[in-house]
């Protein structure tokens, strides 16, 4: 993270405020995942899905706009200077959407586990007691349900597609089902969105109502055994912060999922810090370096 | 009636201005020249994409990042396109795809060079777009049907990517003295590619093209065009062009230009440009990583209970 001694300095943001930390974490995870979307554009496996994936990646960046827009109301600064302009340790989003892309069967295991994840989030959001948030949540769900139908297609797809596929998508959603549990990450200061009602659901609830989306759809496809393989968090490696201090190498440690009755459910606790706290995986340092690079090798510029 | 005749009544057709259908009857050479010409316009699409994607993941902004996507996406959006035209010619999609890949075809020269800077982005939006976008004008007028239907919508958006160019350039030319020296430095690099860029002079009684209709415009006439249009704007903005001979004669009515390294223009042609290998072999690495992929994709989507 040697970029910034030069260039733009680090945002130094106040997030002792909770409803900023709510809205980095949604931006942060859209425009993250947005960024590993473009990566496909121009060299995905086929055509068609080299213009699906960009048009996923464009529309996750935008609604990272709109979240680092309701942040602007809140401190003062632009979408861009939030988006591209802070330390790397101040980016909350969920690890999930940091790692590489790795093969097509991940990056549509990550982009359903993502996406039903939004969805449910969404939902809950749209009724809360903070009207301009519930408002922006309009738009955005009605082109995230075009992003859960490609999601779903795929899984289903590569699930009863021919072996290989069927191998592929298998160990994606195996890889990624431990991160994705880093998006229910409790926020820090989550008790007081709830009691004012600006989060409806705590995290803990959201994650129950999107393992039963999940553990339907996964049953329908014969592949709920991922549920029960590799839910820890505890291998990944967490990165020094930009200002060359060490954070505490924590990892974050999620719930275990097990069958109970007729539902999955989440047994114990998170514990430990992660992206949420702005702790992130190695795959985090690349990701900072090419997205903020050039905002931050010219200070002062207008793009 | 003898193949002799067909085709002479085939070129008459060509020389009142009547337009070929890829039903209608052709000449094996009109229609060889036809899917050469247009696979290597698709193949330059899709190979174009690959310069100009490596900044979406470094735009300066979420707004460039965005239209940088949607550019980009475009173009493989056209090559999507232009494949299917090509198809109807006679060679199916994975031929072309394996033939480009392996090197046995070609793709544009312009799209041979690395992209250094954000400045490369600005010049291939402005001025690389600006001259694809007047050869592929130029070729509305073209005899073959099927093309020029799916030329109009290229056309159509390549504007649009025209005024993002534009746009891009003003922005760096009226921003930090940083960011007007990117477009500088990238105007520097590129000025002998984009010389090179409409091809040596024509020799219009052996342009195979020519002489089928698949173009109607010498490489000197696109030429002319885009000096015209573009240098006058590069000077109003204060940029400076690395080319001292280069200006508009009123005498002659031409431009005076110095001719890029041509035995340089012949080497990217045969594939041993500086970046050719680098994006075959990404291509290469693509199209075998991902066979499973497209597997998946020739099998019928299957009902879900």
């Amino acid at each position: 993270m040697s970029a910034a001694s030069t260039g733009q300095p680090d945002l130094r943001l106040d997030t002792a405020d909770p409803r900023l930390v709510l809205l980095l974490a949604l931006g942060d995870d859209e425009l993250v995942l947005g960024h590993r979307h473009s990566h496909w554009t121009g060299v995905a496996p086929h055509l068609e899905e080299d213009l699906a994936f960009s048009s996923i990646a464009q529309d996750e960046i935008g609604h990272a706009v709109v979240w680092y827009g309701l942040a602007s109301e809140l401190t003062g600064h632009d979408p861009d200077a939030l988006g591209l302009g802070r330390a790397p340790h101040e980016y909350r989003n969920a690890i999930l959407v940091e790692r590489e892309n790795g093969d097509w069967g991940y990056s549509i295991a990550r982009q359903y586990l993502y996406d039903t994840a939004d969805d449910v989030r969404l939902s809950a959001l749209a009724d809360s007691a903070w009207t301009a948030l519930a408002q922006a949540t309009g738009a955005i769900r009605r082109e995230e349900r075009y992003h859960l139908m490609h999601a779903r297609t795929w899984l289903d797809r590569l699930a009863h597609g021919p072996v290989e596929a069927r191998r592929r998508v298998t160990a994606g959603l195996s890889a990624a089902l431990r991160d994705a549990l880093g998006l229910f990450e409790p926020l820090p200061g989550e008790a007081a969105l709830v009691d004012e009602a600006i989060l409806p659901t705590s995290h803990a609830d959201l994650l129950q109502r999107w393992l039963d989306l999940v553990a339907a759809d996964l049953e329908r496809v014969g592949l709920e055994r991922v549920l029960e393989e590799g839910t820890s968090l505890a291998d990944a490696d967490f990165v020094p912060t930009s200002s060359g201090q060490m954070e505490a190498p924590a990892a974050l440690s999620a719930p275990h999922l097990e069958r109970r009755a007729d539902r999955w459910e989440p047994v114990g606790e998170f514990s430990g810090h992660g992206g949420r706290w702005g702790r992130h995986s190695e795959a985090f340092t690349a990701v900072w370096e090419e997205l903020t690079g050039t905002y931050r090798a010219h200070p002062g510029a207008r793009w | 009636m003898s193949y002799e005749r067909r085709t002479a009544d085939f070129r008459a057709r060509i020389a009142a201005g009547e337009k070929i259908e890829a039903t209608d009857w052709m000449p094996d050479e009109y229609r060889q020249a036809a899917l050469k010409f247009i696979e290597m316009h698709a193949n330059s699409e899709i190979m174009g994409a690959l310069p100009e994607r490596e900044w979406i993941p470094r735009a300066p902004s979420l707004r460039r990042k965005m239209s940088l996507t949607a550019k980009v996406q475009d173009e493989v959006g056209h090559g999507h396109m232009l494949y299917r035209v090509a198809e109807d010619l006679g060679k199916s999609r994975e031929a072309m795809i394996d033939d480009l890949i392996h090197g046995r075809t070609k793709f544009h020269n312009v799209f041979h060079y690395p992209t250094r800077t954000w400045g490369d982005v600005a010049v291939i939006g402005y001025l690389i777009d600006g001259a694809a976008l007047v050869t592929q004008r130029a070729l509305l007028d073209c005899s073959y049907a099927p093309y020029v239907r799916v030329l109009r919508r290229i056309c159509a958006e390549e504007s649009l990517h025209q005024r993002h160019g534009e746009d891009l350039v003003l922005e760096l030319c009226s921003g930090t003295a940083a960011q007007r020296a990117l477009f500088q430095e990238a105007v520097e690099r590129w000025w002998d590619p984009l010389m090179a860029f409409f091809g040596p002079p024509s020799q219009p009684d052996k342009d195979v093209l020519l002489h089928w209709g698949l173009k109607v415009k010498t490489n000197e006439q696109l030429r002319f065009e885009f000096l015209s249009t573009y240098v006058p704007k590069l000077w109003d903005l204060g940029i400076r062009v690395p080319d001292d001979d280069l200006g508009y004669d009123p005498e002659t009515g031409e431009w005076r230009w110095t001719e890029p390294d041509w035995d340089e223009f012949w080497q990217v042609v045969k594939g041993h440009g500086p970046m050719t290998e680098t994006r075959l072999a990404l291509r290469r690495w693509m199209q075998e990583t991902n066979g499973w992929v497209r597997e998946v994709m020739a099998e019928p989507t299957r009902a879900i209970a």
